[in-house]
């Protein structure tokens, strides 16, 4: 099995999602180094954060996520696509929304009842 | 020097001796070569920054070279003369990143019973990423001789050369450097310095 699949497979597994839970919590070290972390100790920790995330959703109960989702790696990663965009959605939605704000707050007047005169906004995201 | 495993032998033969466990431990990644031990570790930052002198040091010499290219002149030339559209193959790579976002996102939708739909969308999604790999493949050989990437090159054999220790005492734990300097690496006809470089390259995951 290539290093990342089997990377992957450690980073889902109760032990590691345990032992990652008590580094962050007690101190616990993950590896035999502090420093100088190689690709793989970084690349593993991505993948503990992904599966620790991945757990919090299933304990939350969101849509789409199941216990045999987060088992296999293809299914996985479609959830992970899914939440990807759902949140890419949320962050242009509040960007427009803090924008309507900052227009608002910029021309107060024009928002009083019977004072409304016509504003170009531009809208677009960026 | 002498190329006796391909690079992809390579590859196969340090993903199936080490296990990710033992490589989870520490920065270093351990494998075997003509039943001795050795290692490949992190470099420090003082070899890094020394790697880095190399490559820019690589780059300009090679620029001296007329023969030689800088990437978008290579392209150019690729275009022009061997009629091979980088650009467009690289466009190729992101209508089939485009298609497998699809593919998740149909597959996000599907019940845990649908054990069919399910497979065929994983066997899609594999087969458009082996095409995938083919195309980046394909780029990376028409790039290969461009000037950043001989230098690029250039600077990941240093770090191979300067990162490999070999275990001479295995009860005191001692280890040492298996080449003295760069030239030694060079001059090594062995499949040592490729085993080396793989082993760097899994451990940076690059």
């Amino acid at each position: 099995m290539n290093i990342d699949l089997q990377l992957r497979a450690m980073a889902k597994s109760a032990k590691y999602q345990m032992l990652y839970r008590a580094s962050k919590e007690n101190g616990i070290h993950l590896f035999n180094n502090s420093f100088d972390l190689s690709g793989i100790q970084l690349r593993f920790l991505t993948w503990l954060q992904i599966y620790e995330s991945l757990y919090e959703d299933l304990a939350q109960q969101k849509d789409f996520i199941s216990e045999k989702k987060i088992q296999d790696n293809f299914r996985c990663d479609c959830y992970l696509t899914y939440r990807k965009k759902i949140n890419e959605f949320e962050w242009k939605k509040q960007k427009q929304e803090e924008k309507k704000r900052q227009i608002k707050e910029r021309h107060p007047k024009r928002h009083q009842k019977g004072n409304m005169v016509p504003i170009e906004v531009d809208l677009r995201s960026e | 020097m002498e190329q006796q495993l391909s690079w992809n032998e390579i590859q196969k033969e340090l993903d199936t001796t080490v296990l990710a466990e033992d490589l989870i431990k520490d920065n270093k990644f351990p494998f075997i070569y003509n039943k001795e031990m050795y290692l490949v570790r992190m470099p420090n930052q003082a070899e890094i920054a020394e790697a880095r002198a190399i490559y820019n040091a690589r780059k300009n010499k090679l620029s001296l070279v007329a023969e030689n290219m800088f990437e978008k002149k290579l392209r150019k030339v690729l275009k022009e003369v061997q009629d091979v559209d980088i650009e467009q193959l690289e466009k190729d790579v992101e209508t089939i990143d485009i298609q497998i976002v699809q593919i998740e996102l149909s597959g996000n939708k599907l019940k845990d019973s649908e054990e069919t739909a399910i497979q065929n969308l994983k066997t899609k999604k594999e087969n458009l990423w082996n095409h995938r790999r083919e195309l980046t493949d394909e780029i990376a050989g028409y790039l290969a001789p461009s000037i950043e990437n001989q230098a690029k090159d250039e600077q990941y054999n240093y770090l191979a050369a300067v990162c490999t220790e070999k275990c001479v005492d295995k009860k005191e734990n001692k280890w040492e450097s298996v080449w003295k300097d760069f030239e030694g690496y060079k001059k090594d006809s062995s499949t040592l310095p490729y085993m080396a470089l793989g082993a760097l390259t899994k451990l940076l995951l690059q």
